[in-house]
Order: structure tokens, then sequence, then C-alpha cells
């Protein structure tokens, strides 16, 4: 993982016209963080993950490799965990019971 | 830098005290379920539990969950398991791990029973997000040692008696061993920093055998003690528990009490006299005293 996000993360950040300091800001990050990331010198945790993602418009998952489309269409969103290696009936049961509860939770946010 | 390590411990506690920054929580307790809600994590118990699986995070877009096992009924167990799972959360490296293979949920073992360094970590990180060590120290400084003051200060943490146990380990200034067992063997412990300088106190592996005279191996012979809860206070020389010829044999003392529906019993020798050892090494009558870390 470690190559393509430092790639992707210096990538999408170029692209869309940002500093690193830009960058840092608006995720909310130190700006040391971010230049670490992009040399390689650091990972992420998911919560980093999350904030850099949603501050350049794109997803976790393009950004750590996982996902070769950077935009995440709502749709594949919901089926993505379906296509998960190494889910058991019973992880499978528990999964789809939590995005259950996560889609829930979000359309009472939207409403 | 190895997982392993203390540099591992001391990422988990400088991680832990950020998100606390972050969340602006300054007193205890620390609910962790709060955390994961600012964070915009669902937390859910599991309706049908994974055996020996205590709780799991999951990824879906980008959104996450935490499951936890409620089924031990025990409000310390559950906020330990949310809190590890807030570990694999906030830990750098742990993204690699979890779902290195396209995974999507991600199993987790809490309690201090992995020897996976990222769980490991993730167990560090949320005794230190739990158990604040600014907020903890104080704490203790109020309450007695042993099995009291871990129970008081379990109630002021709403965390689990074995987690607080080894808390209590770790920053307290006595000697202090933290045995976890079940029937006649030990499942794994703790060794505060103090005790590993003295010589012969050597490391406690899972599956060892209890000590035959310890209070513990009497405690677990009747079953029906451990279901129940029931404590015992006893004292017991180092020697039983490090028969190595080079350990002192110092007089502890050994609180007992069983873990109910988790079925197993906690241990914690401790001191509060110095320890003498006689070390070789200097003039005869030259005694070396361990018993303040700091």
């Amino acid at each position: 993982m470690a190559n393509d996000f430092a790639d992707r993360l210096r990538k999408q950040r170029e692209q869309k016209g940002l500093s690193q300091a830009e960058l840092a800001e608006k995720a909310g990050l130190q700006v040391t963080a971010i230049s670490h990331f992009e040399t390689g010198g650091r990972s992420p945790s998911f919560d980093n993950l999350r904030k850099l993602a949603d501050a350049l418009a794109v997803t976790s998952d393009y950004l750590i490799g996982r996902s070769d489309q950077p935009e995440l269409s709502a749709a594949a969103a919901g089926q993505l965990f379906r296509k998960a290696k190494n889910l058991s009936a019973a992880d499978l049961e528990i999964v789809e019971e939590m995005i259950d509860l996560m889609a829930k939770r979000n359309r009472q946010d939207e409403s | 830098m190895s997982l392993n390590s203390g540099l591992s411990q001391q990422e988990a506690e400088w991680c832990a005290s950020q998100v606390l920054k972050e969340a602006e929580l300054t007193a205890l307790p620390v609910l962790p379920i709060h955390i994961a809600e600012q964070k915009h994590i669902l937390v859910h118990p599991f309706s049908s539990p994974k055996a020996g699986m205590l709780g799991c995070l999951i990824k879906n877009g980008e959104e996450f969950a935490i499951g936890y096992a409620n089924h031990l009924d025990n409000t310390g167990f559950v906020h330990f398991t949310v809190g590890h799972e807030l570990g694999h959360f906030h830990l750098p490296g742990h993204v690699d791990y979890l779902f290195l293979h396209g995974e999507t949920v991600h199993y987790s073992q809490s309690g201090f029973v992995s020897q996976q360094p990222h769980e490991q970590q993730a167990d560090w990180f949320s005794a230190a997000l739990l158990m604040p060590e600014t907020l903890f120290v104080p704490a203790m400084r109020k309450v007695g040692p042993g099995l009291a003051g871990v129970k008081a200060l379990s109630e002021i943490c709403k965390t689990s008696l074995t987690a607080t146990a080894i808390r209590y380990g770790k920053l307290g200034e006595d000697p202090v061993v933290v045995i976890v067992s079940s029937d006649q063997k030990i499942e794994y412990a703790f060794i505060c920093a103090t005790l590993k300088q003295i010589p012969g106190v050597t490391f406690l592996r899972n599956g060892d055998p209890l000590p035959d005279g310890s209070a513990t191996a009497r405690f677990n012979r009747d079953r029906k003690k451990v279901e129940r809860a029931a404590e015992i206070q006893s004292s017991i020389s180092l020697t039983e528990w490090f028969p190595d010829p080079d350990a002192p044999a110092h007089e502890m003392n050994e609180d007992v009490i069983g873990l109910g529906k988790y079925g197993k019993t906690l241990t914690i020798l401790f001191t509060q006299d110095e320890i003498e050892v006689e070390d070789e090494d200097d003039e005869p009558g030259v005694d070396q005293h361990w018993n303040r870390r700091r």
C-alpha cells in the first residue's frame, strides 16, 4: 500500500492544485504529516485516510490502491463488502447487519 | 520499528493522548462509545458473536462501524473492546494489517491475549485511552494498593478488572505482577518494569502451571469461586512464583478474584516494601533495594 498511497496522494493533491500546507489545513492534519506520507516515511491511520480522502474528494480505497476509481458511486458502496474476500456466512451476516444500520443512520442524518 | 517494542507502546500512548485531546476529554471515565460517535463510527453489539472474538472493525466505503460481543454482560470488557477497535482506526500502519487482502471486516481478540503485534498495540492504545496516565495516576494515589485499589479504579474508569490491574502494574510505583489463570494454568501475565529488574524474576508463560503453594491454585480448585467472583487475600514468597535460584524470597501479597462469566481468575501479586537483593558483584553485605521505579 505504501508506494500506491504516497504516489496517489501526491498526484491527487497536485491535480487539485493544492500545496502540502493547503491540503494539511483542509484535512486538519500537520503539514509535516503530509510531507511524510508523500515520501513514504510514514503510514497513515484510517482516521488520517478518511480526512485526506474527504479533503481531496476521492475514496480512501483509491488512495491506498484498493480501487482504481477515485470516486465511489453510491450504488457501489453498498455492494463492495459482498465482493470482499474471506467473508464466511457468519461474517456476512454480521457485516450486513452493521451496514444496514449504517445506512439507516445515514438516512436519519439526511432527513 | 518493531511493533512489539517499547516504542510501539509509546506510540500507542501518544496516539491515545492525541485522540483524547481532539475529543476534549479531561476527566474519568473516558467513554469510548462517545469518542466513536464523535468520529461518526457506528458502535453496535453483535447479534451473533463469532466464537472467541470480542470485537470487529468494519469498513464500508468511507464509513466505519465497530461491533462488540456483549455476552459477558461486562461494561469494562465492552469499553476495552471498543477502545481496541478505535486503536486500529487511529494507529498509523494498521491499514495494511487489517484490510491488506481486500477484507472488509476485521475481528479482534482484545484484552492482552493476542501475540500479534498490531493487536497488542491496539490493546495498549485502549488502555491508554480509557486510563490516561495524567488522570489515572492521581486517581491511583487516592486508592489503596492491590485488588482493593484496582476495584476502586475499575469503578472510576469503567474498565475491566484485568485491564485496570495491568494499568496499575504499568503506571504504579509498587512492584506488581498481574496474572490471569484458569484451572491450574497461567493464561498470561504482566510483570511491572520494577520487578523485571530483579534477578530471577523471569517470564511467566502461557500454559505454565500455577505454583502448588499459591492461593490462586487453591482458589481455582473450586470452580464456583471463579463463577461467583469470590475473593481471597493471602501472602506468598516471590520464589514460589519465580523458582529461580537468584529470585529473592520476598513476601508478596497475593490478592485473588474470580472473573465470573469470563471463567478466569485474576491474581495481583504486590508489595509496598522494599525488595532486598544481594548482589554478588558488590561488597559482601551490601544489598540492593528495589521498590520505586522513579
